[in-house]
């Protein structure tokens, strides 16, 4: 068995879950240290990086016995969900998902970018638990690199493609163009700020920024610009109110949103109904908004089926892409194999020194001069780099990039298919 | 009263123009229905231009074709038709729908709203044609002031036919994203904003129009000396509510509790109420309506 069995990939995502289950199961980043801490202090797991946002949570880990540690990771992680929301990769196919992830293809919306910063953020928390080392900390770099090039070499990454952005999009169907109007941003964090980038863009001319710690919010707004009104949580209810569109983007405050929130009589007086976009996990617009007159709500779910549409106008993007992260597959199990040799490289040093030593001792009998050892060492450094790159080259074509190839289109059509 | 200027057309020229009406009311409604088809291929397909510009000069050969069939009717009663004949003001209101409709797309095409216009007019025009006297008519010419009465309520009408198509598409395309099922209407209509601007400057069009109708309405009737004229008559407290109701929907924007979507309940009802009117008196022997 290769060292890259052991690693492994349980998760669940929006692929595979509700939103009500990834609300259930979803890690917040200040547990995440406590959570990578306990996972790694476990006899038979030595790494763990753990993603979660709004639309999936995942671990990753390498450990002694892979099968043993995808069982230790559902308890772990995912008690007593033992259906088909839950899944789990092992080696080449745990690679490649999280390549897909960080690429974009495996989000709710193609190709967006916001996943690229989850997966560093992941990767950072990991690495301040001390749960990273020798395998997961350059495979997430590898995928971050595979992800900055398929959104650099491709179109995928080109167009309105961020979950706020598709959020947006249902918005300026009712209200066309955004200039001259209200908007209400919940939560200052990555996604309440692009999404208020982006309705500054669109050119609202008020936007009420809210957000539980009001100095945060007042932080962004000076960031953001003049438009940008900073209120905390208790102005909450009167922003939305005065707002054409509201945007939520809070993380852990389920149902703060609510129809008990809203002025019901005030809304039906607005001409317009007023959007709400809930990008949240767990949805913090409570599900008694939804039936109420004045109002479209839509949550992450609601949003999937124009994220599909985006899909599927992407499907020549997607198969470049492809060919990105099996080279990027490729690069990584490449790396893997030639570290497998450190201890046979450290020994072939070994005896080279070793031999020089012999040989100059030999010809010189003791006496080298100081011209003769130079032209020693220079000799031995170019023949341990004629060594190096043959093993290379060896671990290079260990396996062959069209196998991966193949692996990928069986893996991605048995997504397609469980997706079906 | 003044009496508008043509000159009756001799009765052997019209042994010519019968058969040219005939066709005529054959040619419109299936015209106007194709025309409301290639509006549909445009709505439902992704290639929108591939049929504009054939699309766009048909329907103006056809209202100026449909022109022709009121100016043969003029010229038949040797002044502006008289439009007590009820096929004829259905087919009047058709026009003017295609009038308004060509205007406010001259500059701005609406591909995705000209399907349900379009059919409307078509479906009109059929009934028109249908209920239509196949013979020349044998009224007489209208004096200004009746010519006046009848254009604006051809218009007003026409602007009840299009607020009220606006508005049901306002409220199509509301009820889908409450749904959340973004289907054709959401990816092609224009916006919900849009549309209720567009509901309201329609309504606003036949508020104008019907003020200046029932104006040159009870003027006529005061000309002619009415004795039986009331302004407690039903047909003026009709139109009066009629133009009350539009006057409302247009300016809904400054009426506090009158939201964009029941703007848009009011001017589908509105539309249902004029489509009820106009086939009812299709009733054989009816009159579009009469002051006595």
């Amino acid at each position: 068995m290769e060292e890259i069995d052991d690693l492994v990939l349980v998760g669940l995502s929006q692929r595979t879950a509700p939103t009500e289950v990834r609300e259930r199961y979803a890690v917040q980043p200040e547990d995440a240290g406590a959570l990578l801490r306990q996972l790694v202090a476990a006899e038979d797991v030595d790494e763990a990086v753990v993603v979660s946002t709004c639309n999936r949570t995942e671990v990753t880990a390498f450990a002694h016995d892979g099968a043993r540690a995808i069982e230790r990771l559902r308890g772990a992680l995912f008690r007593n969900l033992d259906g088909p929301e839950v899944y789990a990769y092992r080696g080449v196919h745990a690679v490649m998902h999280i390549f897909r992830v960080a690429a974009g293809l495996d989000s709710l919306v193609l190709g967006e970018t916001e996943i690229l910063g989850q997966v560093k953020r992941g990767l950072e928390a990991a690495d301040g638990a001390g749960a990273v080392g020798a395998m997961l900390r350059p495979l997430f770099t590898q995928a971050l690199v595979a992800g900055k090039r398929a959104r650099k070499e491709t179109a995928i990454g080109q167009g309105s493609l961020s979950v706020a952005r598709v959020g947006l999009e249902v918005a300026s169907r009712v209200l066309g163009r955004f200039e001259g109007r209200s908007a209400t941003v919940v939560g200052a964090g990555e996604t309440g700020l692009l999404a208020a980038k982006n309705l500054l863009a669109e050119g609202v001319g008020r936007l009420f920024l809210v957000n539980r710690t009001l100095q945060k919010a007042v932080d962004a707004a000076g960031e953001l610009g003049d438009r940008v009104q900073p209120i905390g949580l208790d102005g909450l209810a009167d922003a939305l109110m005065q707002s054409d569109v509201g945007v939520v983007c809070v993380e852990g405050a389920a149902d703060l949103v609510s129809a008990a929130t809203l002025d019901r009589r005030a809304l039906a007086r607005r001409d317009q109904p007023l959007v709400l976009i809930d990008l949240s996990v767990p949805r913090a617009v409570a599900q008694d908004v939804h039936p109420l007159d004045g109002v479209l709500s839509y949550d992450l779910d609601a949003l999937q089926p124009i994220v599909d549409e985006h899909k599927s106008g992407r499907a020549a993007a997607m198969e470049e892409v492809g060919s990105i992260l099996v080279a990027e597959t490729h690069k990584f199990l490449s790396s893997r194999t030639y570290a497998s040799f450190t201890p046979a490289i450290e020994e072939l040093k070994g005896r080279f020194d070793e031999d020089r030593e012999k040989v100059i001792d030999r010809v010189t009998k003791g006496h080298a001069s100081a011209r003769e050892l130079e032209l020693a060492h220079a000799l031995e450094k170019h023949l341990l780099g004629l060594a190096l790159a043959q093993l290379k080259k060896s671990a290079r074509y260990a396996r062959s990039e069209a196998a991966l190839e193949r692996v990928y289109r069986t893996f991605v059509d048995a997504l397609d298919e469980r997706d079906a | 009263m003044i009496a508008l200027g043509l000159t009756q057309v001799a009765p052997e020229v019209t042994g010519v123009i019968d058969p040219l009406v005939q066709a005529m009311m054959v040619l419109l409604p299936a015209g106007y229905l194709m025309i409301a088809m290639l509006y549909g291929m445009a709505f439902a397909g992704d290639a929108e231009p591939r049929f504009s510009r054939v699309r766009t000069t048909l329907l103006r050969l056809l209202f100026l074709l449909h022109l022709t069939l009121f100016a043969i009717h003029g010229a038949e009663v040797g002044g502006f038709p008289d439009m007590h004949n009820t096929w004829m003001a259905v087919s009047a209101v058709a026009w003017a729908v295609v009038a308004l409709f060509v205007v406010v797309t001259w500059r701005r095409p609406q591909p995705t709203v000209g399907a349900l216009v379009l059919l409307n007019v078509g479906v009109l025009q059929a009934v028109a044609s249908m209920f239509g006297p196949m013979a020349p008519i044998q009224g007489e010419a209208s004096d200004a002031t009746t010519a006046v009465h009848v254009v604006t309520a051809a218009f007003a009408s026409a602007s009840v036919v299009l607020s009220g198509i606006y508005g049901f598409l306002y409220l199509a395309l509301l009820r889908q994203m409450r749904r959340r099922t973004f289907g054709t209407l959401f990816h092609r209509l224009p916006d919900l904003t849009q549309l209720a601007r567009m509901t309201r400057r329609a309504a606003l069009a036949g508020f104008v129009m019907l003020a200046l109708g029932v104006n040159a309405g009870i003027g006529l009737a005061h000309a002619a000396g009415t004795a039986g004229f009331s302004y407690t008559d039903p047909t003026v407290l009709l139109f009066l509510g009629v133009w009350i109701h539009f006057g409302v929907i247009a300016f809904s924007r400054q009426i506090r509790g009158v939201s964009a979507q029941r703007a848009s309940w009011a001017a589908v009802a509105g539309l249902t109420v004029l489509l009820g009117t106009l086939f009812l008196a299709l009733v054989p022997g009816a009159t579009f309506h009469a002051l006595r």
